[in-house]
């Protein structure tokens, strides 16, 4: 708080973090630039700026790309769960292993190699030769300081996790992560997990400052909503094919298409399915489109009455039809979800039991619940935001109209994320909640478990046999955790449906062909170290 | 006049503390918690230390006092999300809001007072109604579908004009080309509305009935009679004009106070909220100020009545 | 204190007898003007009976559920472009609601959302610029302190605050439209009885016993008339506007209810693949806004004492 130093704008590529400077130079610099820009600008030349930034680059080049979140400007990677952050920092830090999204196997990064020694202890060798950005060497006294920070009760990043890891240093490139019981989800968690240097964890107000990492691109600067990165030639895997990247947020997604077709974004994200035909039309310009490991969800609130009755969540289930909202309203930019997680998860099987729209069959729920054509039920309270999932407004209208035919009576409610957010987590204030849920990895705890245990939060539900089966997935070995997930506990969601998954969302980038080798994962991050511009 | 300084002095504080009691209730009172926008998924202990970082975990009144005792020694805290003082923040965003607004509204005088002009000379007739059917046409159109469309024709189609942010002046010219349409309705309408009185004065006929032309006894005589009321007008209009950057801003990602400004609404940054109010309503009350001044200065009986 | 006794209602005022000697002055072409000015009033008034006429029946005239949800005839074309039909005669939106339905139904929610907010302000200016400009001193100060706190508060930090507060219904909607609105008025008004204040006629009358409430209705009240209702004519279409903003923040008029302003900021992506979506509305906006206007010209003589004289 009491922090007042600040940036600006670099221009050159020396050591950039903590430069000082005082209100005038900046006004003076500002009224400089735009006088000498006022001196030069020849009307005809498109987006000058853009050929200026990546000619002072070695020629490699620099690129932009558009975020449709903002930032939180704590760079603590422990402090958030915020994907813009998350994107940001995906090319600043290493993990400990990197998950090849094809395969779904690990690939190693920070470490080379791992095995369970016991059950409950796993043992990492680590990669030598590595440094952080700011040149201290990497080792294990670092994965055991960022590992048991980035899981203790206090950070944010903890919901990702079971329980709080322990981590023993046998020697330098030597780990042992020791937890309290068998837990076969570990590997798949650990590449979320930035690996920072010890000496920032030591120190937090360091860590809130800048980004130090391992990884290929380099902190540079933050200022007016926009990161801007380096190459980090030192890289262990090789430099990067790009001198740096910047990016920006900006709110509204008719700008960030304007952006990608001047030519002065490379990357927009989040793409709205009615600007696709836009960019197809322009040969500078293609489409990425990446199914994600987001469910959309209809949650409902377990503590609300009358949603505790299950007759009535099944009767909502099958009054919907979801392959109409993917179809048309989404224009098939996403998946009908046939399991409580999405295709991509480890464990992942479709259920024969999965609701499809039928109408009648709901009618006869809802009669069975005790609501005969919605008799005696009162108004259902339905919260949804506007302004970032896309086309919320647009389905939450139609579902609301299709709970209508069935005699469900709706209160609809389109919020603004701030306020939908302070609901999303409360226990009351609405009976049907739509938000989605983006973990970074694949490991169907992260979503099972954040949802669905003990009163997990968002839903609230809690029942003892969905309990006790993801209890059992939780500290099964791995094979036969796969089984009971996809054969017991997939099919038990779907019949007491605690919420109604809708769709698994396809994540639409905007991007310029200048950057051939873009892709987005189905985390949203993106890998930019093997991307290059050309011009 | 001294006294009336004075007088204006604690009027223009009494006005800022009352705009900065507002804001800061306000923002804090409206749900949304600033902790939980940073961390959606965190618990409520982890929420907690949180908002006692932020020091948001404070009564309000306390928090308001600490506020003030900083503000006056310059210091109106640290934004969270932007990561910077928000003076800081401040100081980086004014100059492209003053750039985007004095363009504006130099753009909207010019071509306000040029066609409310042509309206009174044409009163009544159907250049008059055209010209109404203009400023109506500006007025209908939402500052965020006409930049669009400004944004589709103009960058997208034709590639005249770059997009969004702002690093030169040609960043300025659809920004402000928005903002200025949402002025000229009445800026128009009052020109005509004054200008037909003007022309209908005794020493504008008498001009005329020297012989001088039309056009002469316009520029010369009439024009700048109106500027003085229109001045007014335009004091008054500084508000709207302050709220239409912020849509203008957020359309053309122009990184001025406006689009700071709804960002820290929209995610509930408290420093940056009150920060901004503060300076919103000091920049109102300094540009009413100057004006009243300078009308007292050009008109002997309000000068009395400030010396009185 | 606040020594200003300018702003819109002087500049309306600035000149007393103005208007009528305009007239006189060409009064080689007063006949033909006059016609033509009875000419504006019928056209006007036409268009202002329909925008009422729709206003009224739009409900009972329109062919289709305006918030029939129907996803598989979404995005047609107006009739008159390709792939139209009269079924919807200015085609469909983004999940397939007719579109005239839509914009018929919304001249209610729109219109009178934005004519009740310019009520609500004029109401709430004519009464704090009354007592301000009549009484002045410490009133006048503190209201006018009022006022002013008013206009320089960003509009967003309120909106934003108090429709989350409560929900967007339309009442809060009025509210806070009028909130945006009422100082503009509370200005006007105030210098108009100020100037009143020391006219020779209002002194006059009170010398002869007429009494304060009769000054204040009669002659204050008919001067005070012209300016607000020019004011007026153009806030309607700035309400209008308005209310679309709030609804591209999500916080104006709920779905599924349509009015001009949530259109065009539902489907405002839409603007280069589908234009007429977010655009058909905007061309009901400024047919009313200007029928409003346009009224307010030709009855600008009948209202205005001075020209009527």
């Amino acid at each position: 708080m009491t922090e007042t130093r600040s940036r600006k704008p670099a221009q050159t590529s020396a050591s950039l973090i903590n430069t000082s400077f005082n209100r005038r130079t900046l006004l003076k610099g500002a009224a400089a630039a735009s006088g000498v820009a006022a001196l030069n600008s020849p009307i005809a030349r498109r987006a000058p700026w853009i050929k200026r930034a990546s000619a002072q680059d070695d020629g490699r080049g620099t690129i932009t790309l558009l975020s449709a979140e903002p930032f939180f400007g704590s760079w603590d990677p422990s402090s958030h769960t915020i994907l813009a952050n998350i994107h940001a920092e995906w090319n600043c830090f290493d993990r400990l292993m990197a998950l090849d999204w094809e395969t779904k196997e690990l690939k190693p990064q920070l470490a080379e190699s791992w095995t369970f020694v016991e059950p409950t202890v796993l043992e990492l060798k680590l990669r030598s030769g590595v440094t952080f950005h700011d040149g201290s060497p990497f080792g294990a006294k670092d994965v055991k300081a960022s590992l048991e920070y980035m899981t203790s009760d206090q950070v944010a990043h903890r919901a990702w996790y079971r329980e709080q890891l322990q981590v023993e240093v046998v020697d330098d490139l030597t780990v042992r992560i020791r937890t309290q019981s068998p837990y076969p989800g570990l590997l798949y968690t650990l590449p979320v997990t930035s690996i920072m240097a010890e000496a920032d964890v030591n120190n937090p107000d360091r860590l809130k400052e800048r980004y130090n990492g391992t990884g290929p691109f380099k902190w540079k600067d933050y200022s007016q909503e926009t990161l801007t990165f380096e190459a980090n030639d030192e890289y262990w895997g090789g430099p990067p094919q790009l001198a740096g990247f910047s990016y920006q947020y900006v709110q509204d997604p008719g700008t960030r298409l304007a952006a990608l077709q001047t030519g002065e974004a490379h990357v927009i994200e989040r793409v709205e399915s009615e600007q696709i035909p836009e960019i197809e039309a322009n040969p500078d310009l293609r489409v990425d489109t990446t199914l994600t490991t987001e469910n959309k969800w209809l949650i409902f609130k377990a503590k609300m009455p009358p949603m505790e009755n299950k007759l009535l969540r099944q009767a909502i289930s099958f009054a919907i039809d979801r392959d109409l909202i993917v179809d048309s309203i989404l224009e098939g930019h996403g998946r009908v979800c046939d399991a409580h997680v999405a295709p991509i998860f480890f464990g992942y099987k479709p259920q024969e039991n999965t609701p499809t729209y039928d109408p009648e069959r709901a009618k006869a729920l809802l009669a069975e619940a005790g609501y005969p054509n919605g008799e005696g039920l009162d108004t259902l309270v339905y919260v949804t935001s506007v302004g970032f999932y896309p086309k919320t407004r647009e389905y939450g209208q139609y579902i609301t109209q299709a709970l209508g035919e069935i005699g469900i009576n709706i209160d609809f409610q389109a919020k603004e994320p701030a306020a939908w957010l302070e609901m999303l987590y409360a226990e009351t204030g609405a009976h049907l909640f739509d938000t989605g849920w983006m973990p970074p990895g694949i490991d169907p705890d992260l979503v099972l478990k954040a949802f669905f245990y003990s009163g997990g939060r968002i839903t609230y539900y809690d029942d003892e046999k969905i309990n006790a089966l993801l209890d059992k997935e939780g500290t099964a070995d791995p094979e036969e955790r796969l089984t009971i997930i996809g054969d017991e506990l997939l099919p038990a969601l779907m019949e007491e449906m605690p919420a109604l998954p809708l769709f698994t969302s396809e994540l639409i980038s905007g991007v310029s062909n200048k950057v051939p080798a873009f892709k987005a994962n189905p985390n949203s991050t993106w890998d930019l170290k093997d991307v290059s511009l050309q011009e | 006049m001294g006294a009336f300084i004075v007088r204006r002095l604690i009027y223009s504080l009494v006005i800022i503390l009352g705009a900065s009691i507002a804001a800061f209730s306000l923002i804090r009172i409206v749900p949304g918690d600033p902790a939980r926008i940073m961390a959606p998924n965190a618990s409520e202990e982890q929420l907690a230390t949180i908002r006692e970082e932020l020091g948001f975990d404070r009564p309000i009144p306390v928090q308001f006092v600490d506020f003030v005792k900083s503000a006056i020694k310059g210091d109106f805290g640290h934004s969270a999300f932007l990561k910077e003082d928000v003076g800081t923040v401040i100081a980086e965003g004014l100059p492209y809001t003053l750039r985007l607004a004095l363009t504006a509204l130099a753009l909207a005088l010019i071509v306000g007072v040029t066609l409310g002009t042509i309206a009174a000379l044409f009163q009544d007739r159907f250049l008059d109604r055209a010209i109404l059917t203009i400023a109506v046409l500006g007025q209908s159109m939402p500052a965020f579908w006409f930049g669009l469309v400004l944004i589709l024709i103009f960058s997208v189609r034709l590639g005249w004009f770059p997009s969004f942010g702002y690093k030169g002046p040609k960043y300025l010219i659809l920004p402000a080309v928005t903002l200025a349409i949402s002025l000229l309705a009445t800026l128009i309408r009052s020109t005509r509305l004054v200008m037909v009185d003007v022309l209908a004065q005794e020493y504008v006929k008498a001009a005329r009935a020297r012989g001088l032309r039309r056009r002469t006894v316009v520029f010369r005589h009439a024009i700048p009679n109106i500027l003085v009321p229109l001045l007014t007008v335009v004091g008054v209009q500084l508000g709207y004009l302050l709220g239409g950057a912020v849509v203008v801003e957020a359309i053309f990602n122009v990184p001025g106070i406006g689009l700071t400004i709804l960002n820290a609404v929209l995610r509930r940054d408290y420093p940056v909220v009150q920060a901004v109010t503060i300076l919103m309503a000091g920049g109102f009350v300094l540009i009413n100020t100057i004006i009243d001044i300078s009308y007292g200065a050009l008109d002997p009986r309000i000068r009395r009545e400030m010396t009185r | 204190m606040s020594g200003r006794p300018e702003s819109l209602a002087s500049v309306v005022d600035a000149s007393a007898p103005a208007s009528h000697v305009a007239i006189e002055a060409s009064s080689d072409k007063t006949a033909g003007r006059k016609q033509s000015r009875d000419w504006g009033l019928i056209i006007s008034g036409a268009m202002v009976a329909i925008v009422a006429l729709i206003t009224i029946a739009g409900p009972w005239i329109v062919p289709h559920d305006p918030n029939y949800i129907d996803s598989r005839s979404r995005l047609m074309p107006p009739v008159w472009m390709d792939g139209g039909s009269w079924d919807h005669p200015l085609g469909t939106d983004g999940v397939g609601r007719d579109l005239l339905a839509r914009i018929v139904v919304a001249f209610r929610t729109s219109l009178l959302i934005a004519i009740a907010g310019v009520l609500l302000a004029v109401s709430i200016g004519v009464v704090i610029g009354i007592v301000s400009g009549f009484l002045g001193g410490i009133a006048d100060t503190v209201l006018m302190a009022i006022t002013d706190i008013q206009l320089s508060f960003p509009f967003v930090v309120l909106a934003v605050s108090l429709l989350s507060l409560t929900r967007p219904r339309p009442s809060v909607l009025i509210v806070v439209l009028s909130l945006a609105a009422w100082p503009m008025y509370a200005r006007v008004v105030r210098s108009v009885a100020q100037q009143e204040r020391g006219a020779d006629y209002i002194i006059a009358a009170r010398a002869i016993g007429v009494p304060q409430w009769r000054i204040l209705g009669y002659y204050v009240g008919r001067n005070i008339v012209p300016p607000v209702f020019i004011v007026a004519s153009i806030d309607i279409a700035t309400l209008i506007v308005l209310e679309s903003l709030l609804s591209f923040l999500g916080l104006g008029v709920q779905p599924p209810t349509a009015s001009w302003g949530n259109i065009i900021a539902e489907s405002k992506n839409y603007l280069s693949s589908s234009w007429w979506v977010p655009t058909l509305p905007g061309v009901a906006i400024v047919f009313t806004v200007l029928s409003f206007n346009l009224l307010g010209d030709s009855l600008h003589r009948y209202i205005d004492p001075r020209s009527a004289r």
